[in-house]
């Protein structure tokens, strides 16, 4: 061994400095942003799922505790109902707005099971308002997802930051946000997606 | 956890709209037709195993829309069901009055 590295005071010296950027690290990721790797459907087609490669957002952590977050905006959240997890799905509605009410998505033992009469996300007559200080989820996978269709609206000190783009795969790299999501109505059918 | 929510029925939405979650009159009204209509397009995402082996299943995404009305002063409406409600209802009254 080196003789530096027999000094017990030279790994103190490692340790400390470690531990500084370690803690610089975490500082920025939770309070200003970071890049973070997702895993789940319930985002399908926005954000991919892969097998092997696991896809990577941009994330603004200034937007923490659901500060400026607008319908149509994806954002992470700290679960409400699984400790110590965290979501990532869209927003439908801030504080006060108006839902629709839409059955929730497929559960496990449902994965083998056919759709024959609409059973899964489909649309209610009903809407529903969203209380202050919460706002309403849904992931873009609706048929997978499980969402405040199931837990309810989300609390909005809840919400850990907003998902500015979709980063890994590249072939699905895109900006995301109410601003670009939410658009004029098109008069003519919305395609189906197809992803491999 | 949040507190209890109440349903509004399609015929409710309108009246609903002009009071505020903490349940006083919303000052000026909204009338909900004139806000502008806007679309959100989320999915309803399945496998589809191809019956030719040996080929990797497809992700089969089905468009779901929904339509907001995006008011004056920030009040975003989901209106995907009430647009075709209220369709029918002024349809159905242009009838009876003719």
């Amino acid at each position: 061994m080196a003789p530096r590295l027999a000094n017990p005071h030279e790994w103190s010296r490692i340790a400390f400095n470690l531990s500084k950027v370690a803690l610089v690290v975490h500082i920025f990721q939770r309070y200003i942003g970071g890049i973070s790797p997702t895993a789940g459907m319930s985002m399908v087609p926005t954000i991919p799922v892969h097998y092997h490669k696991r896809p990577y957002i941009l994330y603004s952590s200034l937007h923490r505790r659901g500060r400026g977050v607008k319908v149509g905006d994806v954002i992470t959240y700290k679960s409400p109902v699984v400790a110590s997890s965290q979501g990532c799905k869209r927003i439908v509605g801030m504080p006060g707005d108006f839902v629709s009410v839409v059955t929730p998505g497929r559960r496990d033992e449902d994965i083998e099971a056919v759709d024959v009469d609409g059973r899964w996300a489909s649309l209610g007559q009903q809407v529903v308002q969203v209380p202050e200080g919460h706002c309403w989820v849904a992931g873009d996978n609706l048929e997978w997802s499980r969402d405040s269709r199931l837990f309810g609206p989300v609390p909005l000190g809840l919400v850990t930051g907003k998902v500015l783009a979709v980063m890994l795969p590249l072939s699905d790299a895109k900006w995301l946000g109410g601003e670009l999501d939410v658009k004029d109505v098109q008069e003519k059918e919305h395609e189906w997606v197809i992803k491999r | 956890m949040p507190p209890p929510l109440p349903l509004y029925t399609l015929d409710a939405l309108e009246p609903q709209v002009n009071v505020l979650p903490n349940g006083k009159a919303r000052k000026p009204a909204i009338k909900l037709s004139d806000c502008t209509l806007k679309e959100l397009v989320q999915y309803k995402c399945n496998l589809s195993i191809s019956e030719t082996k040996g080929q990797a299943p497809i992700i089969l995404c089905e468009p779901f829309v929904r339509l907001l009305r995006q008011c004056e002063g920030g009040l975003s409406v989901e209106t995907t069901a009430w647009e075709g409600w209220k369709a029918q209802q002024e349809g159905g009254t242009r009838n009876t009055s003719q």
